[in-house]
């Protein structure tokens, strides 16, 4: 039972993490209609940044450089999309959908390979939030893994706050649901676009922050992450935000008692991923809309 | 709020939807617009409210050209509309459907001040006990209602309603009788389109009637109905219940 108990709690503390990263992705896709393939490159660079100053300035607080990696990841997402995506929403491009997959994978590429030729090939581990490790329930948890657990879990229900109570996130909501119908209302789905994208990659670069010092940071740190999140939105169910929450904490659970109750301990992590596609792939068959997929209207 | 519409044609591949259409609406007339189906009226409708762009000639909202304006900055100049198809927010309670319009337009005022306005149209409307209660719950009519209500949020001073009495039960048609008599008296300009001819002939103090992209007529009801151009357009639909 402990080990059960064990299992559950290293599954919600990453699912936390992965329903973070999901829900910036979430928020793009519901407002923009675009899949962002460079989604896990903002989490790469967040880690980067995140690196980048505490490296250089070694007696700055760890926690520092997480909002100004989210920040900073934010930034950018603001430029890239008034630069490169703003263009298909102003009926500037022939063939949008297509034009915002070029778009965003060639971005990601862009970005891999200028870390690459500015930082190296080689992973890099920023300093730790903690050392050591947590007993938690008589379960040990690495400190900086609980660390960007908790941080998650504030960022996620601070979001769900602004998204919920705020005029912005109302606003972000009406055109998520219906562009035309936001638009002879008042709402400038112009904004709305920039604000959406700024603040999902900002969340993306924040999740690459705070798992840096878990997981080292490398060019192609985000390709996992970002998969894992296409995952994750679609079986939360495409562009709802609860989904997002609960599709991450389900493949967080998945994997992790997956690997904990795979017959053959030595290989159990090589197949950590694969337990939550199986999830993926049997909720698509029995529900193809996901959790809290929406009806077409 | 006076509105003058110069020659306006639209195209959309090859089929010509607005032809040179001219006319001002001035102060606070109530206008019904009619045609056959596919004659242009939610293409005019959607060209005055800015979601599409005019090919040709130019719209002007209090002497200024808005043709080329967005839809939410033609919003935020006074001018409010209803889609014929109802496009409520589903996913947004009563309330929030109410309030997210006004925070669009006048983002200045305070939050519980908008709240009280919300929940005096609300019971205007009927609907104050709803107020809770998610878009998608609502019926088809109560949906129309609900965009009736998000329209006096902003305050417009032009409102376009597109088939405002269609599947619409006989009891809220009443309610949507009422409020567009209620709101025009308060001053505000009205372009109802309408298949009901029943309804647009009682309300409206002026028809226009648009066919195969072209206004075609263009004054009192009564006068109107009697024009040859008129009778022509309508005997040449089978379904159209032109009286």
């Amino acid at each position: 039972m402990d080990y059960f108990l064990s299992l559950t709690t290293t599954g919600l503390v990453m699912g936390i993490i992965y329903a973070l990263m999901a829900l910036g992705l979430t928020l793009i896709f519901s407002i923009l209609s675009v899949i962002n393939f460079a989604h896990g490159e903002f989490y790469m660079l967040g880690g980067y940044v995140s690196y980048f100053l505490l490296s250089t300035f070694t007696k700055l607080n760890p926690f520092l450089a997480i909002p100004v990696a989210g920040l900073a990841a934010a930034l950018l997402g603001i430029v890239v999309e008034r630069l490169f995506l703003r263009p298909m929403h102003q009926g500037q491009i022939e063939r949008p959908d297509e034009y915002a997959i070029l778009i965003t994978f060639g971005l990601s590429f862009f970005f891999q390979n200028l870390v690459l030729a500015v930082f190296g090939p080689y992973p890099h581990r920023p300093t730790s939030f903690f050392s050591g490790a947590v007993s938690l329930g008589g379960m040990r948890i690495g400190a900086d893994r609980l660390t960007a657990s908790v941080i998650s879990l504030l960022l996620l229900a601070t979001l769900l706050v602004v998204i919920n109570r705020t005029w912005i996130g109302k606003a972000l909501r009406a055109v998520s649901q219906d562009k035309d119908a936001a638009a002879v209302v008042g709402i400038n789905s112009l904004w709305m676009n920039t604000i959406a994208f700024g603040l999902g990659v900002g969340l993306a670069g924040v999740a690459g922050a705070v798992l840096a010092p878990t997981f080292s940071v490398a060019p192609d740190v985000g390709a996992v992450p970002a998969i894992r999140s296409y995952i994750i939105i679609v079986l939360g169910g495409m562009g709802s935000i609860p989904g997002s929450i609960l599709g991450g904490l389900t493949i967080g659970l998945v994997e992790s008692l997956g690997a904990g109750y795979f017959p053959d301990p030595s290989r159990a992590l090589t197949y950590k991923t694969v337990f939550g596609l199986v999830i993926f792939a049997l909720v698509l068959l029995f529900r193809p809309r996901g959790f809290f997929g929406r009806e077409e209207t | 709020m006076n509105l003058e519409i110069h020659d306006v044609s639209k195209n959309f591949g090859g089929i010509q939807a607005l032809s040179g259409v001219s006319l001002s609406v001035e102060g606070d007339e109530l206008i019904g617009l009619i045609g056959p189906n596919g004659s242009g009226k939610t293409t005019l409708v959607n060209t005055i409210g800015g979601i599409y762009a005019p090919d040709r000639g130019e719209i002007f909202l209090d002497d200024r050209p808005v043709g080329r304006l967005k839809p939410n900055q033609v919003a935020k100049l006074g001018v409010g509309r209803t889609f014929q198809v109802t496009r409520a927010f589903r996913r947004m309670t009563v309330m929030e459907n109410m309030l997210v319009p006004a925070f669009a337009v006048t983002p200045d005022k305070r939050r519980r001040e908008l709240e009280a306005r919300a929940q005096e149209v609300l019971e205007f409307l009927t609907m104050d006990h709803l107020r809770n209660d998610y878009g998608r719950s609502l019926s088809g009519g109560q949906q129309k209602l609900l965009e009736l209500g998000q329209l006096l949020m902003t305050d417009p001073g032009l409102i376009l309603l597109d088939e405002p009495f269609a599947g619409v039960h006989p009891k809220l048609m009443e309610t949507i009788f009422e409020y567009i008599t209620t709101v025009h008296a308060e001053g505000k300009a009205f372009i109802i389109i309408s298949h009901d001819m029943s309804s647009i002939f009682t309300l409206s103090q002026r028809l226009l009637v648009l066919h195969n992209g072209e206004l075609i007529a263009d004054g009192p009801p009564d006068e109107v109905k009697q024009e040859p151009q008129v009778i022509e357009a309508y005997l040449g639909e089978e379904d159209e219940e032109y009286v």
